[in-house]
């Protein structure tokens, strides 16, 4: 009678679920082009954006607002949004990948303008300020911590946490604050999102620096501050302390501002980002060709041919384009267009990736299990190699709770992003199952029985990683300036750290070039 | 020797069953089960341990001594579950009957095998003495943490449970009476006071049903005389004479008493400022008490009730108690019942109201907090037909000042002219609402007759605030940061620390 014990938590046998997206096996193909049928046909348009991501939806939303119609974009995946995707399902709509915008800035002005197109932005108050359709911003409670067995308002590490933890906190966003409050002789910030609106080179010596470096050279020592400022780092990078430049480590705290009215509050929606994918693809919902891999993109006689492979007819086909968005990662971009193919680029080794694992669990009702703070939007675990999981229901307007389905979020920061992500490339789906709900374990013991369904994405190249020397460095900078007409180069990777805006503003930011090259058609 | 041998796997599985009894009691009372297990664990084990500290102190008559240590367990823990049951509704020191009840039971349990080790000493080598006793008591706990999840939980619940494995051991103590006989001067006396245990616990187990009820019973004070758990919330109804009470979720929703101050407050402040109030809209209000006093005027054309829980609106449509009480208002031929979320139905709907009366649980949680909120009042304005009037309901302006008012500012901002008015109901205390409009609501023309409670005469005075209940500076309720909830649940902790 000495004995106490808890038993160990089970999985239910008749869980289902799958490993969702057909992203990497299709790209393998463009590793071997010469097995894939050659192209047929010659279909002539003005515009070809090659990726349905945020900058090939962007782009094609901007040149639909200019009057550019004959556009089309292609996209591998069967549905669009890239890696701001999402699905829906009897019980609601669910993010696989980008789940939230923070409050754009008065540098932001391209996505302020999405927002008001679409109603997030209502109007403008006396002062000027944007007010917001709050059903749109995160309902209270945002987010919440699961530390030494209990969840804890917030995310910062406090409860146990000594008076040097926090002095150290207290001292470092002072810091934050003296960068973020810098400006320029022109008026500009040091850090600014979209980046483009930022002094040029302020502050570049900090990307000679890892942050881990960074920190530890201002006695910056305490665990929890230096927990939550990788948290930052591995949610916004997909990167550690020690493989995250110092000058994109410095940007994810010093680039925003907290709104006066309504704080540091995010936009949010059952789908994620998704919700404003859906929206920047409405405009040209008829344009968006879907299971189609684009092989290859080369000058041709009276433009650039773009060579499509589509998998479920088994046929390549070609498109001769006037102008070409290139809206895919840079070092798919280096596969396709057929110059870098014969010749690599030599900023094309610089671009690394992080690869992530995206899980969506189907439960008949919220999670239970350790007691404290209720259960919020954002709900991180301290003492985890993920991040946690968001509540696609949490912005429902329901008053009594039903059904809900959790996304997990893991990047794998580290040093060796390939041998991670041939690991989690070559994974199988139980195997992933178990670890997901293993980590979900501690907080809700009671889970593994409760999941209904449990489907996984597996990111092989999610973000790029802002490492030491990258983010303004020469590689970056020429990929960026590589490409002047009539290819062009839009994406995310550009900005050398992956967020909505800096991926919106290169795909507007395309568009508006084109427009300038194609005066006849605007 | 076989017979002691059974004796120790009961009192084993006895010791364990009582530990599990009252953690699982502990969180189905409490909720957080973690803490509830691991602390009701940690101090059962930590009692255990002192009590085989004391078994020292016991020099003489050790067979008695276990004895009565066996009928004193199976009394004490066997009452356990019961007793707990009833503190929760009966005293605000809930954790200390736990606690004090959990070291009571971990301490007799910790004497009885060291005093059985003793008793056996002569019996057996040391050596094989210890190694029988100690694999019989993990092979006893072990027999206890299956069959108290799979078998006594399900088929006898908590309160039978525990009474059962009382009897158990109490039913040792009586075998050992012959087991020890040489050793016993008193059996007689132990014979007697074991059997007066076995029919105190007997009785219990036969009367738990009973048990059950009056426990909950004892949590709502009267007389149950309906409970049913929807697919939403606990429905519970009392009567006392000829008091009827409702509570949801364990919270008062009205008494037969009072609630007419409550209803003819609500709606007539509203639907009598209205020129012509054809079409009514009731939000949340499923018993029908709103409706009653709707269906009073001749101009209503129409009366849309939307609550999301079909169990609440068939039984104020069906049950007969429950109709004496809403004078059969659901069945009249001019209301509509729609069992859906408020929030979800006023977002689809495109008709329009003269009135809306909301009724809605206070703002206990997140998820009640977002009816209370700007974006929901400002969906609720632009169902509003020209000259419309809302009628809210408010908690109290007394007790929950901030929230009140918090409720005023959020109808301003959403664009209503407000006009916040209270009123005395005695099972709730003074009770705030809010009348509010397109344009600022007139003053009520003529009340139908037959009101219990409000004239035109009294009326202006309901708006007037006494300098206790008077404006305070608040925060709008938004669905970015329910502060609402966060007042209500930080004024009425002041007042209920329990809660
Ligand atoms: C798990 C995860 C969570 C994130 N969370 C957030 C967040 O909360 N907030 C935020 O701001 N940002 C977040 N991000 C980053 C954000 O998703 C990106 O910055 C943004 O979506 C990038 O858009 P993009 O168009 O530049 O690139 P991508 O999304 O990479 O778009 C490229 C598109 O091109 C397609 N494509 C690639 N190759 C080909 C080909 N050969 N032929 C045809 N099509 C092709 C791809 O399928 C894809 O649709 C997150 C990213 C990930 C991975």
């Amino acid at each position: 009678m000495l004995a106490a014990g808890g038993c160990r938590a089970s999985v239910a046998s008749s869980l289902e679920g799958e490993i969702v997206g057909a992203g990497h096996r299709l790209g393998h193909l463009l590793r071997e082009p010469g097995r894939l049928p050659p192209p047929s046909g010659a279909e002539r348009v003005a515009v070809a954006i090659v990726g349905g991501g945020v900058a090939g939806l962007s782009a094609a939303w901007q040149l639909a607002r200019a009057g550019v119609r004959d556009l089309v974009v292609l996209e591998l995946e069967d549905t669009p949004g890239g890696n701001a995707r999402s699905s829906v399902s009897a019980v609601t709509g669910y993010p696989w990948g980008a789940h939230y915008l923070p409050l754009p800035g008065q540098a932001a002005h391209g996505v302020r303008t999405l927002l008001r197109e679409v109603g997030v932005i209502e109007g403008v108050d006396r002062a000027g300020r944007p007010v917001y359709d709050e059903r749109h911003l995160c309902h209270a409670p945002q987010e919440r911590l699961f530390l030494l067995g209990r969840w804890h308002e917030g995310l910062f590490p406090a409860p146990g946490a000594g008076a040097e933890d926090r002095a150290q906190l207290e001292r470092f966003r002072q810091e934050m604050d003296g960068y973020r409050r810098w400006r320029d002789g022109a008026g500009r910030r040091a850090f600014a999102v979209p980046r483009a609106a930022g002094a040029p080179g302020a502050f570049a010596e900090l990307d000679r620096v890892s942050m881990a470096d960074f920190l530890t050279a201002r006695g910056y020592t305490s665990p929890r501050l230096r927990w939550w400022v990788e948290y930052g780092c591995r949610d916004d990078f997909g990167s550690d302390l020690a493989h995250t430049s110092a000058w994109a480590g410095v940007h994810y705290h010093a680039a925003r501002d907290a709104d006066p009215e309504y704080g540091d509050v995010v936009l949010t929606w059952p789908e994620g980002n998704g919700w404003l994918t859906r929206r920047l693809a409405e405009p040209v919902a008829d344009r968006v060709r879907l299971g189609q891999l684009v092989v290859n993109v080369e000058p041709v006689a009276g433009g650039v041919a773009v060579d499509a492979y589509d998998a479920r007819a088994e046929r390549t086909r070609r498109i001769v384009a006037r102008e070409v968005v290139l809206a895919c990662p840079v070092f798919v971009a280096a596969r396709l267009y057929r110059p870098w193919r014969e010749r690599p680029p030599a900023f094309a080794a610089a671009f690394r990736y992080a690869p992530w694992l995206v899980a969506n669990l189907h439960l008949d009702r919220a999670p239970t299990g350790a007691g404290g703070a209720p259960l919020a939007w954002d709900n991180v675990l301290y003492d985890s190699p993920a991040l946690g999981y968001v509540v696609a229901t949490h912005q429902s307007l329901r008053s009594h709770p039903g059904p809900t389905v959790l996304t997990y979020y893991r990047s794998y920061p580290g040093p060796d992003p390939a041998a991670t992500r041939r690991a989690l490339l070559d994974a199988s789906w139980a195997t992933l199952r178990d670890g997901v709900l293993r980590d979900l374990a501690r907080p809700h013991p009671e889970l593994a029985r409760e999941v209904r369904r449990l489907d996984v994405m597996r990111y092989g190249h999610a973000m790029v990683r802002p490492e030491v020397g990258f983010v303004c460095g020469a590689a970056r900078a020429a990929a960026a300036a590589a490409l002047s007409g009539p290819v062009h180069l839009a994406h995310g990777d550009l900005s050398g750290f992956s967020l909505f805006e800096e991926a919106f503003e290169w795909g507007t930011r395309t568009a508006a070039r084109i427009c300038a090259r194609l005066p006849r058609l605007t | 020797m076989s017979a002691i041998y059974v004796s120790v796997v009961v009192v084993a599985t006895a010791g364990l069953v009582y530990e599990l009894v009252a953690a699982a009691a502990a969180s189905y009372l409490l909720g957080d089960s973690i803490t509830q297990f691991s602390t009701v664990i940690g101090a059962y084990l930590f009692a255990m341990g002192v009590g085989s500290f004391l078994s020292r102190y016991v020099r003489r008559g050790v067979a008695a001594r276990f004895v009565e240590v066996e009928i004193a367990v199976g009394l004490v823990g066997g009452w356990t579950t019961t007793v707990l049951f009833v503190a929760f509704a009966q005293t605000p020191h809930f954790r200390v009957v736990l606690y004090g009840l959990v070291g009571v039971v971990g301490v007799l349990v910790g004497l009885e095998i060291p005093l059985l080790l003793r008793l056996l000493r002569g019996r057996l080598a040391f050596s094989e003495l210890v190694a029988q006793v100690l694999s019989l008591d993990y092979a006893g706990a072990l027999l206890a943490s299956l069959l108290f999840p799979l078998l006594l939980v399900p088929r006898l619940g908590l309160i039978r449970t525990s009474l059962l494995v009382g009897l158990a051991n109490v039913a040792v103590g009586l075998w050992s009476t012959w087991i020890f006989r040489r050793e016993l001067a008193t059996a007689g006396y132990l014979r007697g006071l074991a059997v007066a245990a076995l029919v105190c616990l007997g009785g219990g187990a036969l009367a738990a049903e009973r048990i059950t009820t009056w426990s909950e019973e004892r949590l709502y004070a009267d007389e149950i005389i309906l409970a049913r758990t929807s697919a939403y919330q606990r429905i519970v109804l009392t009567r006392w004479t000829d008091d009827l009470r409702l509570f949801l979720n364990g919270h008062l929703q009205f008494s037969s008493r009072d609630e007419y101050r409550y209803h003819e407050a609500l709606v007539h402040p509203a639907v009598a400022a209205h020129a012509a109030p054809r079409r009514v809209l009731v939000l949340g209000g499923g018993d029908g008490l709103a409706v009653r006093e709707i269906v009073k005027y001749p101009a209503v054309q129409s009366v849309t009730l939307v609550d999301l829980d079909p169990e609440m609106t068939r039984l104020f449509s069906h049950n007969p108690v429950l109709i004496a009480v809403n004078g059969g208002a659901l069945r009249d031929p001019r209301v509509r019942v729609v069992n859906a979320d408020a929030f979800v139905w006023l977002g689809q709907t495109r008709e329009a109201f003269d009135v809306v009366i909301v009724d809605f649980p206070d703002p206990h949680n997140f998820s009640l907090g977002k009816l209370y909120s700007r974006s929901f009042y400002r969906l609720l304005r632009a169902r509003l037909a020209p000259g419309g009037l809302v009628s809210v309901q408010a908690t109290s302006p007394m007790f929950a000042r901030r929230s009140f008012w918090c409720i005023v500012e959020t109808l301003r901002s959403a664009g209503l002219a407000a006009r916040p008015y209270h009123v005395y109901v005695p099972s709730f205390g003074e009770w705030g609402f809010v009348l509010a409009g397109l344009e600022p609501p007139a003053a009520p023309r003529a009340y139908p007759d037959g009101l219990r409670f409000l004239t035109t005469e009294a009326t202006p005075a309901l708006f007037v605030f006494p300098p206790d209940m008077a404006a305070v500076p608040v925060e709008v309720n938004r669905l970015d940061n329910q502060i609402l909830v966060q007042y209500y649940g930080a004024e009425w902790q002041r007042i209920f620390p329990s809660l």
